[in-house]
């Protein structure tokens, strides 16, 4: 854990007043706690798997979407690594376009968890998503185009 | 001078300047004036993971101009994030939750350095009301919040409202109670004058058809525009027009599916979601009184736009409206659109009191940019400075 000790506790005590609200208004708050908890601290571009060893498979998949994207995994992205185990995941994460945008490292792995091909090419699109006019474009088209290309950058 | 650092990363990469990108340029602009300060805008660099210096005048010319262009903003220069000096101050009023360098992070890198850390917290919808946002977004706003509860020095926010929220938790928690100033946000509210030469004549059109309640604001769950269709729909119909005015949101589609299928739709009850600025103040001025069915808001703006055109508003029963409001709006039960209904109905029926409600809101004078910036460089000046 990137944080202090003492800190724990008033993260833990949002999660779980948050939790606790998202509850009593009929919803769910799929995210492990201590995968979030684990999630704190994390730096821009680096990941240490080595610290991650200690967390269960759910709160190593909360913990790793939200250190590599800042997001929690959509229920797609959730059914489909349900079934993973801790590198078919990091080596799943590694292969979105986010990971290789964002310029991830993933240190302490005795696997080499880099970017695909794929990875690799939308890594290229970096520049293209902070630049404001492409942006604006995008906002402009159809809705269902608008989604296909926030999901393929998230 | 005292150096205070922005990261403005979300605004360098923003398409749309309402909300905290519009209160971040107002200030920015005003801020830079004062020579007591040295304004230093950073935005993070994922290639070289630091935050680029931005280019000082071109940034405050980008807050007048909104242009597209903003390569000739960026310079080559970079600060690490450990390299930020003792006693400057970093003033994070940007949408910071959003950034890649998380302030769970940031923050204690820069308290251990002797950085001065004051977040403008605008609102904690995410942290008190997480039903209606984003569950993704709510625990990147609780990974800022617990930040900036553990290590701001200062925390800005814009009500009496947020303040309260914000020491709840910390007696909850049985965490320290930092300094918090309470800077409203002011606006630009200024008459225009031949500004109806520019409406749409869709616009004219619906104000033509007769009195209508006006309800402005992006179309979302938390602006509980389900509550005005079933009070339209249940005991309004035929009494009065309905005309929402607003950009349409995510998690509507019942909404939406409703008030398409309704057999007035586009002919008693309409939304707008094309309007301009010129639009807006049509609309506005011409309305029978402005609704406001809020589960919840950060400000509510809205409120004061209306009473700036003297429209006389009916609101919520909520602190932040009451708070922005005072004794010059009408409030209803949050969600009881039967007590809507009838205090509708009351004042179209009922002329003195629809006139007393109108002169409740004559001679409104509302805070100007100017107003919130005075006091914000108050704050500012006064966070300590260490040996």
């Amino acid at each position: 854990m990137l944080i202090e000790e003492q800190e724990v506790k008033v993260y833990s005590d949002l999660f779980d007043h948050v939790k606790k609200t998202l509850e009593e208004n009929r919803q769910t708050l799929d995210c492990n706690k201590t995968g979030f908890i684990y999630s704190l601290g994390t730096p821009p571009k680096e990941i240490d798997y080595q610290e991650l060893k200690v967390l269960d498979s759910e709160a190593f998949l909360s913990c790793i979407f939200l250190k590599c994207f800042q997001r929690l995994p959509s229920k797609e992205e959730n059914e489909k690594c349900s079934e993973m185990n801790r590198i078919q995941l990091l080596k799943y994460v590694s292969n979105k376009a986010s990971f290789s945008i964002r310029g991830i490292h993933v240190r302490g792995c005795v696997y080499n968890v880099r970017p695909g091909i794929r990875g690799r090419v939308f890594g290229l699109a970096a520049k293209i998503v902070s630049s404001a006019k492409l942006r604006k474009l995008a906002k402009k088209m159809p809705a269902g185009i608008q989604s296909k290309i926030r999901g393929t950058f998230r | 001078m005292r150096k205070v650092y922005l990261d403005v990363s979300m605004v360098m990469i923003g398409t749309s300047f309402t909300g905290i990108p519009r209160v971040l340029m107002e200030i920015v602009k005003r801020l830079a004036a004062d020579d007591e300060f040295e304004l230093v805008f950073l935005e993070y660099d994922q290639f070289y993971d630091s935050f680029r210096i931005l280019k000082t005048k071109e940034f405050i010319d980008f807050c007048n101009t909104k242009t597209d262009n903003r390569k000739s903003i960026r310079s080559s220069e970079y600060i690490t994030f450990y390299k930020i000096e003792k006693n400057s101050i970093f003033f994070d009023c940007d949408t910071a939750w959003k950034t890649r360098a998380r302030r769970s992070f940031l923050y204690p890198i820069l308290k251990r350095r002797g950085v001065k850390i004051v977040p403008l917290i605008y609102d904690i919808i995410s942290i008190d009301y997480p039903q209606f946002c984003d569950h993704s977004d709510v625990l990147s706003f609780t990974d800022y919040f617990g930040a900036s509860l553990l290590y701001a020095d200062k925390i800005v926010v814009t009500s009496e409202d947020t303040k309260d929220a914000i020491l709840l938790h910390c007696v909850n928690m049985d965490v320290n109670i930092p300094e918090i100033d309470i800077i409203p946000l002011g606006g630009d509210f200024k008459k225009k004058e031949n500004a109806e030469e520019n409406v749409q004549s869709s616009i004219k059109d619906i104000v033509s058809k007769g009195k209508y309640l006006l309800m402005v604001g992006t179309i979302e769950p938390r602006k509980n525009h389900e509550l005005l269709l079933n009070a339209y729909q249940r005991y309004l119909r035929f009494k009065i027009n309905f005309v929402f005015a607003g950009f349409s949101g995510q998690g509507m589609d019942s909404f939406f599916d409703r008030l398409t299928a309704d057999p007035d739709y586009q002919n008693g009850i309409w939304h707008v979601d094309n309007a301009t600025d010129d639009d807006i103040d049509y609309l506005y001025k011409n309305a029978f009184a402005m609704v406001f069915p809020s589960y919840i808001e950060g400000y509510g703006l809205p409120i004061i736009e209306a009473f700036v055109r003297e429209v006389p508003v009916i609101a919520s029963d909520t602190n932040i409206n009451r708070e922005i409001a005072g004794d010059r709006a009408l409030f209803f039960e949050q969600n009881n659109s039967v007590e809507l209904a009838d205090i509708v109905s009351d004042l179209l029926d009922n002329e003195e009191k629809y006139k007393d409600l109108c002169d409740r809101v004559k001679g409104y004078i509302p805070k100007t940019w100017d107003d919130t910036v005075t006091e914000l460089k108050k704050s500012l000046k006064g966070v300590e400075i260490n040996e």
